[in-house]
């Protein structure tokens, strides 16, 4: 009995393959969705994490709830950190590296991956992070981004957007708003379709 | 040609182009550096991929001679073609680790005691990315057919993207758990691997190689500027 108990708490092969899976897939939707909404700098500076907020929630949701075990937040960040770190730079893998352990550390407690309340609040840590990665380049990060190569125009402008408390509090205030409604949407589907069928306990 | 690498090579490059990309701001710096990339990868036997990243990126290097660091109006600004340059580039540095054998992958991490909870994750990723595109073609098709893709009813479409993708995927993660199990991958025991996975002279030349064109670029980098 105790053992069965372990086996079950325990991080299994298949919860790899369904993290590992399901990263994937997230991560082809937000490079083809940032490559379409690229195009326009307002948007991809303001809301770009908003729109990934929404369309990747029910993947979230649905990898969350299938393992149902604590670490799919943490690891599905730090997928993030090192994809983050290979394409924008190594200073960025910190900030998605702590915005991964803060979305773990909001799902302690038992069943919380069950929870879907719970797993928003995970979603809504995880989008904010990504919202505001952007942000910390210019707050945090602004020598290192400067190395990077980056034009001046493209410094002034990110500077302009992110140093503005209106813009700022916008874009957060939209993706926050955006992940929950992802997340309840999700919910919905889990309802109609996964825990029917089975798919989710 | 067709030469084969170790992981480990492959991802000294990847770390050492993440660098490099990181730190070139010299436009001619950062198109040569294509150019070894290409060389990278063309020695790998990635000739028909290198030939697609090259027309891609010399469509956004002309696009970027246009722009003269102004963006093509509003619709493409400056950041755009900068960025799509850089990740392009960071693509194809990371191309060979993307079609390894997950085998040769899980025995690498074996090897180098990286801890399961990433490596397994990053192995069954690594094995899904080639096929994310056909799961989103074939549902896209069923759903042309069945005439449910319409912009006038995003959250229908969208679920109905959305539902099939999830199923598909879960059950592929199902069967690759399966068979990853059946082979052992969960056994505690000391793991073998049908491929020898050892660090050959081949590789020690490549990171040599690897480490001595960075530090030319590095210094053509600050020569430069």
């Amino acid at each position: 009995m105790e053992k069965e108990k372990s086996v079950s708490t325990k991080f299994s092969v298949k919860d790899a393959a369904t993290i590992g899976i399901f990263c994937a897939i997230m991560f082809v939707v937000f490079m083809a969705y940032s490559m379409l909404t690229g195009a326009s700098l307002f948007y991809s500076m303001i809301f770009n994490a908003a729109g990934a907020a929404l369309i990747l929630a029910p993947f979230y949701v649905y990898m969350c709830m299938k393992v149902g075990k604590h670490g799919p937040a943490l690891i599905y960040n730090i997928m993030w950190a090192i994809i983050a770190g290979l394409m924008m730079g190594p200073f960025m893998i910190p900030w998605f590296l702590g915005g991964g352990i803060i979305a773990e550390l909001s799902m302690c407690g038992k069943d919380a991956y069950h929870d879907i309340r719970r797993v928003s609040v995970s979603w809504v840590i995880t989008a904010l992070v990504r919202a505001a990665h952007g942000m910390s380049e210019i707050w945090f990060f602004k020598d290192a981004f400067l190395a990077t190569g980056v034009s001046e125009q493209q410094i002034q402008i990110q500077t302009q957007y992110y140093t503005d408390p209106k813009y700022v509090l916008l874009s957060l205030a939209v993706t926050a708003v955006l992940a929950i409604l992802g997340c309840m949407l999700s919910n919905k589907l889990i309802v109609k379709h996964f825990r029917k069928s089975g798919a989710i306990q | 040609m067709d030469i084969k690498f170790d992981f480990r090579t492959k991802l000294l490059v990847i770390v050492l182009t993440m660098s490099l990309v990181a730190v070139l701001t010299s436009d001619i710096l950062i198109y040569t550096l294509l150019g070894v990339l290409s060389v990278y990868l063309v020695i790998q036997g990635f000739g028909r991929q290198t030939i697609q990243y090259l027309l891609i990126c010399g469509g956004f290097i002309v696009l970027r001679f246009l722009s003269d660091g102004q963006g093509i109006t509003i619709l493409m600004p400056d950041m755009f073609l900068f960025m799509v340059l850089r990740i392009l580039m960071m693509v194809m540095a990371a191309q060979p680790v993307m079609g390894m054998p997950p085998g040769e992958v899980v025995a690498v991490f074996k090897k180098i005691h990286a801890p399961d909870g990433i490596a397994l994750p990053v192995t069954f990723m690594l094995r899904f990315f080639p096929t994310v595109r056909s799961e989103f073609s074939d549902v896209f098709a069923a759903l042309r057919l069945r005439k449910l893709l319409s912009w006038k009813h995003p959250l229908e479409a969208m679920e109905y993207t959305i539902t099939p993708i999830i199923f598909r995927s879960s059950r592929m993660a199902e069967e690759l758990a399966a068979s990853a199990e059946s082979r052992g991958i969960s056994n505690p025991g000391k793991h073998t691997c049908r491929r020898k996975i050892a660090f050959q002279k081949r590789d020690w030349m490549m990171c040599v190689i690897a480490v001595c064109v960075t530090a030319l670029y590095f210094v053509l980098e600050r020569t430069v500027t």
